[in-house]
């Protein structure tokens, strides 16, 4: 019973391990125990299954991020199954930044900024409830103190959330970029500038971590493409949408675009996401996009379409075996 | 909103407004996010990276919009020499003239009013900063600041009720702008002294809230221990290695403080038990001071009862806030939502925040805490750096009247960094050459 529920731990961080590579993250190590440098945490070690580093587009050094996954059935996740899970990332994660065996068997000492785990807390039935999880970890404590360690959790609808913007993501690389008639061309995420301290606009083709928990992921492609003897290029600019998508929304959204140097293209494509299946979705969107006519640019195409949905579990089980 | 926020926007009114508990809860809410962190900055840093949509920024706004029950209300020492009459009559003076205490808020003084035992300033500003626009409304507000005369006839206490961060700072530009403008117009100095836990000896504000928690005023009987803050003395860092390795950081410390709860409340019920507490003592034998408490009070003559949170904070703020964060009714099976209404939320707070001010009067020694701010004070001008302080110190320059009537040459050749014009701009006399 015990090896069994190992596997399955496994199998599930690799999942995770998978779609996060997938942005472009890279995987560094994983499967140690680190020494705990803390008497507070009430251990001799910590395990640690993953590690992975990402080039942030706003920090100087890449960004170290552990990465713990766990597979349960739904009558096994509650508050306290899921505040032990948070904490033990939570403690590894702090003994990440002072445990020199973390550095020797893991960092191999690079400078990586370490504030960040991620939790995938995946139920692997059918029962799993939105609002339940949703409480689940709204029961989950946060210290006041010391700091600031992130711990981002992903339930399966935060999963499928990713895989699908992924997937989506992928498709459009190989439509757009990969083809006969393609001369040139690029798709990045896109990082708006910031203000005090300023940080010029990046594009980069590695998600951040804010962006997994962001309500607008921003893209940019550009394509060069052969017209006969001529070529064609096309700028885009791509809005992952998991706001929503009422009249509001809609308009928020556009103005985020307007403001954030996201019209600088010929089109704008946005796609989104609608997890409850999009229940009279298409009518909503419909009527919200038609109540943007005043406000958008007529000079400029604007496609709003769903997200269309993938399960993380097989698409990330797709990936691994890749 | 016809624009979306920038990412100052998103921070300011995370830190000005929204503060750590509530963006934590936040974060926890909406992006499934923990963000463990003992800094307001970290959360509103985490605002600037990601892009929220409609809903939650509207719900962002209306949580801070809704914070009208945690009205803050914090006290200050104000030390002058003048009498009640000539300070009455130099604030009314400025009234209805162009005169403002600060030209970015169009901070003016709009009345003064006597009051039983010294006098109300009203002020009014612009709430203001272009770079939250789009979150924050532009708006004119008004702010009443009351100082009493105490005992001691050059010692007035001052209070304030404040919601947002901006109005305490506006309060504080006024004090500041009002010396500067007296010392020009070589008028007797006045002086605001904030509160600072820092000055009153751990073990002594220990007592200070063990005897804030027993006495609580009149009608409420203190119950039960709900949190304590705690905070590492600045200046004891390396001294005490041995015993960091112990609480190696104030959230772990805070961890353990959660299960000793019970045990502190037993111990303020038993008298002056608090310092005795093994846990106690073994956070001040660690350098750990008590910075904030948050305790369940119950009404003897009502079936009310509060959550009462008393709040010592250094920068940038030096001050304490107090505010009741919890209102409660009780029955038979337990305690439910319950509201007190504005005039006895209003009564209580005051007498809760009376009470803390007597006893910060009690425990600390005022002349030293003179003596600390003008070492702050002098930093406030421009051009002078820590770095200059001391070398100030030297030549008999401690407060703000001394550098005003100092000799520029003097400043000029013994103080770093200070050339001939801003020699003669803190002087306000020039240099003959």
């Amino acid at each position: 019973m015990g090896e069994e529920v190992r596997n399955t731990g496994n199998r599930a961080e690799d999942r995770l391990i998978a779609l996060l590579q997938e942005f472009n993250w890279e995987y560094i190590g994983g499967g140690r125990d680190i020494e705990c440098a803390s008497r507070k945490h009430d251990r001799d070690e910590h395990g640690i299954d993953g590690y992975m580093a990402y080039e942030d587009p706003y920090l100087s050094a890449e960004r170290g991020v552990i990465v713990e996954s766990k597979s349960k059935q739904w009558e096994s996740w509650g508050p306290s199954s899921l505040q032990s899970d948070a904490k033990q990332v939570r403690t590894a994660l702090e003994c990440s930044t002072r445990s020199e065996d973390f550095d020797e068997k893991l960092n191999n000492y690079e400078n990586r900024r370490r504030d960040t785990a991620i939790l995938g807390a995946f139920t692997n039935d059918d029962e799993y409830d939105h609002e339940t999880f949703q409480a689940y970890v709204e029961s989950c404590k946060v210290k006041r103190g010391g700091g600031p360690s992130h711990i981002l959790i992903l339930g399966n609808r935060e999963l499928n959330r990713l895989a699908s913007i992924q997937n989506k993501y992928r498709e459009i690389k190989e439509t757009h970029t990969e083809g006969e008639d393609i001369v040139e061309a690029d798709l990045d995420f896109y990082y708006p500038s910031l203000q005090e301290p300023r940080a010029a606009p990046k594009r980069r083709d590695t998600i951040s971590f804010e962006y997994l928990f962001s309500d607008y992921v921003y893209a940019k492609l550009q394509k060069t493409e052969l017209n006969g003897t001529d070529t064609d290029t096309t700028d885009v600019s791509i809005v992952f949408n998991s706001a929503g998508i009422d009249q509001d929304s809609l308009e928020f959204l556009y103005y985020s675009l307007r403001d954030n140097d996201g019209l600088d293209t010929d089109e704008v494509w946005v796609y989104s996401y609608l997890p409850n299946g999009g229940e009279n979705a298409d009518e909503t969107y419909d009527s919200a996009v038609d109540s943007l006519e005043n406000i958008l640019p007529p000079d400029k195409e604007f496609r709003f379409s769903e997200l269309p949905q993938v399960e993380y579990k097989s698409y990330a089980e797709d990936l691994t075996e890749d | 909103m016809k624009e979306y926020p920038s990412d100052q926007d998103y921070k300011s009114i995370v830190e000005e407004k929204y503060g750590r508990d509530k963006a934590q809860s936040f974060f926890r809410r909406h992006s499934h996010v923990l963000v463990h962190s003992g800094e307001t900055e970290d959360l509103a840093n985490l605002t600037r990276r990601i892009y929220l949509g409609y809903d939650r920024t509207t719900s962002l706004k209306e949580d801070v919009l809704e914070k009208d029950k945690r009205k803050k209300a914090t006290a200050f020492i104000f030390e002058t020499e003048s009498e009640e009459e000539d300070l009455v009559q130099d604030l009314e003076r400025t009234i209805n003239t162009d005169y403002q205490y600060n030209e970015n808020k169009e901070l003016e003084v709009q009345s003064v009013a006597s009051t039983d035992n010294g006098f109300d300033i009203n002020l009014q500003y612009e709430d203001r900063s272009p770079s939250r626009r789009p979150l924050q409304n532009t708006q004119t507000r008004s702010i009443t600041v009351s100082l009493t005369q105490t005992d001691d006839e050059e010692v007035w206490q001052g209070t304030q009720e404040y919601r947002y961060a901006d109005e305490f700072n506006a309060a504080s530009d006024f004090f500041d702008d009002w010396e500067s403008k007296r010392l020009k117009e070589r008028k007797p100095s006045i002086k605001r002294i904030n509160f600072n836990l820092e000055t009153i000896p751990a073990e002594d504000s220990v007592e200070m809230f063990n005897t804030f928690l027993q006495d609580a005023p009149s009608e409420w009987r203190f119950e039960q221990v709900r949190e304590l803050g705690i905070k590492q003395k600045g200046e004891t860092g390396g001294v005490l290695e041995k015993e960091e390795a112990e609480f190696e950081e104030e959230g772990e410390i805070e961890e353990e403080l959660d299960e000793q709860l019970r045990g502190i409340t037993d111990a303020v019920f038993k008298g002056s038990g608090l310092r005795e507490n093994q846990f106690v003592q073994d956070c001040l034998d660690s350098g750990f001071y008590f910075n904030s408490v948050r305790a369940l009070f119950d009404g003897l003559d009502s079936t009310d009862s509060i959550e009462v949170e008393l709040q010592f904070k250094q920068n940038p703020k030096t001050t304490f806030d107090l505010s009741i964060v919890e209102e409660y009714e009780r029955r038979d099976d337990g305690y439910e939502p319950g509201n007190l209404g504005p005039d006895k939320r209003e009564n209580t707070r005051k007498e809760f925040r009376s009470s803390i001010v007597d006893l910060y009067g009690e425990y600390t020694d005022r002349e030293s805490l003179i003596q600390n701010q003008y070492g702050d004070e002098l930093t406030q001008f421009n051009g002078i750096t820590e770095n200059n302080v001391d070398q100030l110190h030297d030549l008999g320059i401690e407060t703000p009247q001394d550098l005003y009537d100092a000799d520029p040459e003097t400043l000029v050749e013994e103080v770093d960094n200070i050339g001939e014009t801003r020699a003669e701009d803190l002087t306000e006399e020039s240099i003959e050459n």
